[in-house]
């Protein structure tokens, strides 16, 4: 039986108290797992929009609340993204 | 000013994960989508800038109930050959936020003003926190207290933390100074900015990547992954120098993988931190680690462009790959012994 052999050996289908359903990666999720990763997902990017997103409006405020230049904290594109990745 | 929001939130992640081991995900996520819709709503209506200031300050403590509760959530969800890419996916989302918001924030305050653009973050942001803890699993609250409790001492968390002060140099180094680096160099603007592009895609591949290597094994990969991203990057720093004087096609390539060396650690660093204290302090540790990763982010990228202007570019990217070679040599020499002392990290593995 040359070819048993060579057959690739099964991965164990359950890892954790029944959570794993089968072999490949995305169906290895149940369902509340995905939805919890969806949610924190895109509660996530909803605080970033804002928090991250703000300096793009900085002329705009500036000029609402007639500051200078100093009045805003130097926030250029780079160190923007500096935040943004941590 | 607007560093008011990030340092809003800076100083309150490790409060707000103590608050979410004890009380759970869900009612530090109602507190902080109210906080925030009523800080925006201020500053939205604030005639004073000092209010206006202080309102995105608040706004911003409202805000770190979400990465910290998303974190801790994500890890009791998942099981430990997923955790990695789950945490990948959250760190995606940071700049995918960011992008969305500078594109659509201006267009917000050209159809109705500041006060639309915040009036309509307020919202966006407290139905998406709202929306979570509605649906978020009951679960935490298994810590009774409201201190630390071995978040900083527990075996491995000094080390894994001082792997991240480490990483975060090259980090900010490559995201701030790779066009004005790459323009020193000789590129072209267009040329510069493509590599800028190269950086941000690299980047999250990267955490998708790495987070998925390091669940294998049963996740048992992870000191080995953060090891392996500080190698690549060290390797990529250490030629940058060359490369950037070698064309575009060739800067385009080390600078890819510069960038997929920098910016894979961060989700792969959290899961090793919750792991290390165990889920019922998992809240804390990530407070921890983040606030250490965003709080030295903050700083490593004007200490980067200190060394730039004082020895030039080439002496910069050599400083990134010491930095990440010494990170790697902490995460591959010193963690596993740690990690292998540590009782809550074999249990959050089992």
């Amino acid at each position: 039986m040359a070819g048993a052999g060579r057959r690739r050996p099964s991965r164990p289908p359950i890892q954790a108290s029944g959570r794993l359903t089968r072999h490949g990666y995305r169906d290895g999720m149940n369902r509340r797992a995905r939805t919890t990763l969806i949610l924190a997902v895109v509660a996530q990017a909803a605080v970033s929009v804002v928090q991250f997103g703000l300096p793009a409006i900085g002329l705009e405020v500036r000029s609402e609340f007639d500051l200078g230049p100093a009045g805003l904290a130097p926030c250029s594109p780079p160190s923007v993204s500096v935040r943004r990745s941590c | 000013m607007f560093a008011a929001v990030g340092l809003g939130s800076a100083i309150v992640l490790i409060p707000a994960g103590i608050l979410v081991d004890r009380f759970g995900a869900r009612p530090v996520l109602l507190a902080g989508a109210a906080l925030n819709l009523a800080a925006y709503t201020a500053a939205a209506v604030a005639g004073d800038v000092r209010v206006f200031a202080a309102a995105i300050f608040v706004a911003g403590n409202g805000s770190a109930a979400v990465p910290v509760a998303g974190m801790s959530s994500l890890l009791r969800a998942f099981p430990p050959d997923r955790r990695g890419v789950a945490l990948g996916w959250r760190q995606l989302a940071v700049p995918l936020g960011g992008t969305v918001g500078a594109a659509t924030l201006p267009l917000l305050v050209h159809v109705g003003g500041v006060r639309l653009a915040l009036l309509a973050a307020a919202v966006l942001t407290a139905i998406t926190a709202g929306w979570f803890a509605a649906l978020s699993p009951a679960g935490g609250g298994e810590s009774r207290g409201l201190r630390l409790e071995g978040a900083l001492t527990a075996p491995g968390m000094r080390p894994l933390l001082v792997v991240g002060l480490l990483y975060v140099f090259a980090l900010s180094a490559t995201l701030t100074y790779i066009v004005p680096a790459a323009r020193d160099a000789g590129l072209s603007r267009a040329e510069a900015g493509l590599l800028f592009v190269a950086v941000n895609l690299a980047a999250a591949a990267s955490r998708l990547v790495w987070g998925r290597v390091a669940d294998r094994a049963g996740g048992t990969r992870r000191v080995r992954t953060i090891g392996e991203c500080g190698l690549l990057a060290a390797i990529a720093g250490l030629t940058l120098p060359l490369a950037l004087h070698s064309g575009f096609a060739v800067a385009a390539i080390v600078v890819a993988v510069m960038a997929f060396g920098a910016f894979g650690w961060n989700g792969v660093l959290y899961v090793a931190a919750g792991e290390m204290v165990g889920a019922e302090r998992a809240g804390r540790a990530v407070g921890v680690a983040s606030t250490i990763v965003f709080g030295c982010g903050a700083l490593a990228s004007p200490l980067a462009g200190a060394v730039a202007q004082a020895a030039g570019y080439n002496a910069m990217w050599l400083c990134a790959a010491a930095a990440s070679a010494t990170g790697a040599a902490v995460a591959l020499r010193v963690l596993p012994d740690r990690m292998a002392a540590s009782p809550a990290a074999a249990a959050a593995r089992s």
